[in-house]
């Protein structure tokens, strides 16, 4: 709810601001939307059209020949096969032991949890950034170059799955812990037979979050990935423009890398709002 | 007395606890560990030279220059980049029909990449036959150089986080102060209301204070991003035009992949480190003592 109140809507300054706001709103849409547009459509442009000068929106024949030659100039089910690969590597290797790991946390009471959570909560001011030098020299020494495994494991390391789980678990009343326990029921047990079940829309936000994240990263297999065959979509795309591609291919190769995540988003929305604001981070 | 029961608790967290080690904190100190090295890769760590790459470093005008570029893109984010979410989140907050249509609409390119994004300006700006000349020319300017100029590149590197639907962290931002915009008591509204508070008086004396916690939290971890900036320089311009745009991180890149300076590179990122470091400690401090 605004500032601004129900009968204040109806006159006024009221009337007037919340008039100003919904032109600016109604506005700005249009606005925003049209960088994308001209990204979609500059995807059916023949090579000489999408950099001619005024540029136009729509183009004068839709190419769809494009989309098929772009895919196999660059060879581009292999790069979304990368990029599967590692978004669902982290998934599996990031969600198993962030959850696990919260769940020891909150529920078996084990010493110096709170003072393990802030070291797993810490690992959040080390960025990517920081660390890519050092990481880039010890895949190097264990021979992890050029494979996928390398930037699994780097993404994997994220303090706020650890902190999502453990928050989340520790809404969970003991009493039901209890009695499996006297049910006979080990922490194993407890974990995949109730825990899990009990924190399927958590899980959902993770796994999400960790698709969004991962998929749209660039500096890290930038550097352990140099294998041509081995890059994920974005490797390419950058690869792309570095080098004498027409535009329209490249549009292509955008379209393409921002389909799966609207689509994803647009099923999933609530989850990945929600993902969002809890973590405030992106990448 | 019975004996000491080990707790089969730690096997549910030792996985995370190794992965977290080796592939964070290992490589951190590993980092500051080398950068008083000259590194050799065939025999690391190579020569211990002591604070010799850290004294290079303040010598080197590149690394004077990199800081100076982090400095002005932080200047151009405060300027440009940091009001913008705020101010959308409020105006769409005051939204009250059909609210779920238009806050998809906002909400989509939050989740658009870096790359993608990026690349799509790059386009934009192209002083040949991009839409930015295009719609100067319209309006009757002259044309620009835009990411070939050093006087313009840093604003038109910054631009895009204009729009919300440029996606990046804007999209983010946006999507969090939403958030804390419906935290906001609405009773606070209505008794100011009552008490003849005017629009501007209630957002600068309620809601603005009430969410000032996630206005740090926003503003420190820009700050952050922009002591991290590598993606958009690297893709955007590769640093250039005359190393306008060449940040730190994105020098110890070049440093350690073209120049082979492993030691030298990770001494700039561990500058870098330590300025984000800094800056999170004393956000930390600022918020501590104005909770209390």
């Amino acid at each position: 709810m605004g500032i601004i109140q129900d009968n204040e809507r109806k006159s006024g300054q009221g009337k007037r601001i919340y008039r100003c706001f919904m032109g600016i709103l109604l506005l700005s849409i249009p606005l925003q939307i049209l960088p994308h547009l001209w990204m979609f459509f500059g995807m059916f442009k023949d090579k000489l059209e999408v950099i001619a000068f005024p540029p136009s929106l729509f183009p004068k024949v839709f190419l769809w020949a494009n989309i098929g030659q772009t895919f196999e100039y660059f060879n581009l089910w292999n790069n979304i096969k990368n990029t599967m690969i590692i978004c669902f590597g982290t998934i599996i290797v990031q969600v198993t032991i962030s959850s696990t790991c919260g769940f020891g946390l909150s529920k078996l009471r084990l010493k110096y949890a709170n003072h393990l959570l802030l070291f797993f909560i810490g690992t959040m001011m080390i960025s990517n950034q920081a660390t890519i030098i050092p990481t880039f020299l010890m895949m190097n020494k264990w021979g992890l170059i050029n494979n996928y495994l390398s930037v699994i494991l780097t993404f994997s390391a994220w303090g706020w799955m650890v902190f999502l789980f453990k928050n989340f678990f520790d809404a969970i009343p003991d009493t039901l812990l209890d009695a499996a326990r006297i049910d006979g029921a080990n922490n194993l047990g407890i974990f995949t037979r109730i825990m899990v079940p009990l924190s399927l829309p958590v899980f959902a936000i993770a796994i999400l979050n960790t698709f969004n994240v991962v998929y749209s990263q660039f500096m890290v297999p930038l550097m352990l990935l140099p294998a041509k065959d081995k890059w994920p979509l974005m490797l390419q795309i950058y690869t792309a423009t570095v080098s004498a591609v027409p535009w329209n291919q490249i549009m292509v190769l955008l379209t393409t890398a921002s389909l799966p995540l609207i689509v994803i988003y647009i099923i999933f929305q609530r989850y990945i709002v929600e993902g969002i604001v809890m973590t405030g981070i992106k990448g | 007395m019975k004996k000491i029961k080990w707790n089969s608790g730690w096997l549910f967290v030792l996985p995370a606890l190794i992965v977290f080690i080796v592939f964070k904190y290992y490589p951190i100190a590993m980092g500051v560990g080398i950068s008083f090295f000259k590194y050799q890769i065939m025999s690391p760590p190579g020569i211990f030279i002591g604070f010799g790459n850290y004294i290079r470093a303040f010598k080197d005008p590149y690394v004077l220059n990199a800081l100076r570029n982090n400095f002005e893109f932080w200047i151009i984010m405060l300027v440009l980049n940091f009001w913008v979410p705020l101010a959308l989140a409020i105006m769409v907050n005051e939204v009250t029909k059909h609210t779920g249509i238009i806050r998809t609409m906002f909400y989509i390119p939050a989740i658009l990449p870096t790359v993608v994004v990026t690349i799509l300006w790059k386009y934009i700006w192209q002083p040949d036959y991009g839409l930015a000349n295009f719609l100067m020319g319209k309006v009757g300017l002259p044309h620009q150089l835009w990411l070939n100029s050093t006087l313009l590149v840093k604003w038109c590197m910054r631009f895009p986080y204009l729009f919300i639907f440029a996606g990046l962290s804007a999209g983010m931002d946006f999507i969090i102060y939403l958030a804390g915009l419906s935290n906001v008591p609405r009773e606070l509204y209505e008794s100011a209301e009552l008490d003849g508070a005017g629009f501007w008086r209630r957002l600068f004396r309620i809601t603005l204070p009430m969410i000032r916690s996630t206005i740090s939290m926003l503003l420190i971890t820009n700050t952050i991003a922009i002591f991290n900036l590598f993606d958009e320089p690297k893709i955007m311009t590769g640093g250039g035009p005359a190393k306008s745009t060449e940040t730190l991180v994105l020098y110890a890149f070049d440093k350690a992949y073209t120049g082979g300076e492993f030691s030298y590179a990770t001494t700039i990122t561990t500058i870098a480190f330590c300025i984000v470091f800094m800056l999170t400690v004393m956000q930390m401090r600022l918020q501590r003592r104005s909770d209390m």
